[in-house]
């Protein structure tokens, strides 16, 4: 049995038998991980309010190696966000933010960059000012970060024609006016969305929020998104994670 | 069926149960192998009642054997506030204090955008419904849901739909635990306290 302690992010939690919890984090140094808390459903448990979703904590759990979850011995409140968990509108963001993270990677796969998104955009939610802009940032970077950074400058049809006026899934980018019929299945992308596209991401997650584009941008931007990850994850669920 | 046949059985059966694995289920088993027949048979015999016998009161879907509970029927009860709760042991919970005269109105579960839990969806639907009522009007909901994000996110759902038909709406306190020592409550549990603090009257 080896000892585990790393700084983490609470994605999810699941009730576990009668009085347990399923919880799975994003940690720092490991990755994607499921650990099961012992009595952290009842009225007194030593757990506290340390693994609600979107929890930033200190985290120390023992591995067992038959199994693939950890046994949870000890949660340490660094940050709550409990602000995201006093408004209908963060926790639907931030709950969607936590299961793309949940969905998009894979178990015990460092990745600290995601780790450090996840808790920047936690963050931009509780006290930014734009959270559908926020949202949208989020998704453009974790896509980059998980390997499905789209072509939003040249056309992906291999003939190295400039510009697109279509965005195909299969071929992960934009496609011109004479390779759009390559993808039956592309969708038409404005010129205005296509723009903020390319130049958020040339740019960090941070900066990113110095744009401030229009509702319909935004609107389009996010339909757009949702469908590229949904395709790429293979959800059957348009646009939900 | 050999007798390894019926017993498997009744192991599968017993799996179902929440919180029961196989382990415990074979132990279950083996118990009830071993238990007097009829002690047994009333086990039986209460299962298919439940099953047979008990239903969902078509007001509040608190637990009855009538149509209406006997909660609601209640001419005792204050028909004027409405506690929700996300199940009926809860609320058994909450009658036990003997505290409470209102009426109940029992979810069956979260609506909360984590769970995809429609469950509640159709009793909230309901309570709806109890609220918009003005044949009997009520002046008070209070949420008695979790104070975990489950709890809280259906609680925020619910107050966004029936605020608007003027009803006042309350959420239960939440903080330090009667009983324990404060210096090992969370951040968490010490803002929402803090929060939820009120005037000492002497
Ligand atoms: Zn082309
Ligand atoms: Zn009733």
């Amino acid at each position: 049995m080896s000892h585990l302690s790393t700084e983490a992010l609470v994605l999810s939690t699941l009730r576990l038998g009668e009085a347990d919890k399923l919880i799975t984090f994003f940690t720092l140094t490991r990755g994607k991980i499921a650990g099961v808390a012992k009595g952290a459903r009842r009225f007194k448990n030593r757990f506290g309010a340390a693994l609600e979703p979107f929890t930033q904590c200190h985290l120390v759990a023992f591995e067992k190696t038959q199994n693939k979850l950890v046994r949870i011995n000890q949660v340490d409140i660094l940050h709550s966000f409990q602000k995201l968990r006093d408004d209908w509108d963060t926790i639907e963001l931030g709950t969607q933010m936590a299961r793309l993270v949940l969905r998009m990677t894979p178990e015990e796969q460092p990745h600290p960059a995601i780790y450090h998104l996840l808790q920047e955009a936690l963050a931009f939610l509780e006290t930014g000012l734009d959270r559908s802009l926020s949202f949208i940032l989020f998704m453009v970077k974790l896509i980059e970060e998980c390997g499905f950074q789209p072509q939003w400058t040249i056309c992906s049809g291999g003939t190295g024609h400039g510009g697109g006026t279509t965005f195909s899934h299969r071929e992960g980018g934009i496609l011109c006016d004479r390779c759009a019929t390559r993808d039956a299945a592309s969708v038409g992308i404005s010129a205005d969305a296509l723009q903020f596209l390319q130049t958020v991401s040339a740019a960090d997650f941070r900066s990113g929020h110095s744009q401030s584009p229009s509702i319909l941008v935004k609107r389009e931007v996010e339909t757009l998104l949702r469908d590229y990850i949904t395709y790429m994850i293979g959800s059957k669920k348009r646009g939900r994670w | 069926m050999d007798h390894k046949g019926v017993f498997e059985a009744l192991i599968e059966q017993l799996m179902q149960l929440p919180g029961v694995g196989r382990k415990t289920a074979e132990r279950f088993a083996f118990f009830i192998l071993k238990m007097p027949s009829e002690s047994a048979k009333k086990i039986a015999t209460a299962i298919i009642d439940t099953k047979e016998k008990l239903f969902f009161c078509r007001v509040c879907n608190n637990m009855t054997e009538e149509e209406t509970c006997r909660i609601c029927q209640s001419s005792a009860r204050d028909h004027q506030k409405i506690l929700v709760v996300e199940e009926a042991n809860t609320l058994a919970a909450i009658e036990k204090s003997g505290e409470y005269k209102g009426l109940y109105h029992v979810l069956h579960g979260t609506c909360s955008p984590l769970t995809d839990h429609e469950g509640g969806n159709a009793a909230v639907k309901g309570l709806i419904e109890r609220v918009r009522n003005e044949s009997n009007p009520i002046l008070e909901v209070i949420l008695a849901t979790s104070p975990n994000i489950d709890g809280e996110a259906t609680a925020l759902y619910i107050t966004r739909l029936i605020k608007p038909f003027g009803v006042k709406v309350t959420r239960i306190a939440c903080g330090v635990p009667a009983g324990s020592d404060i210096e090992y409550a969370d951040e968490v549990t010490l803002v929402k306290s803090l929060e939820g603090r009120r005037e000492v009257y002497s």
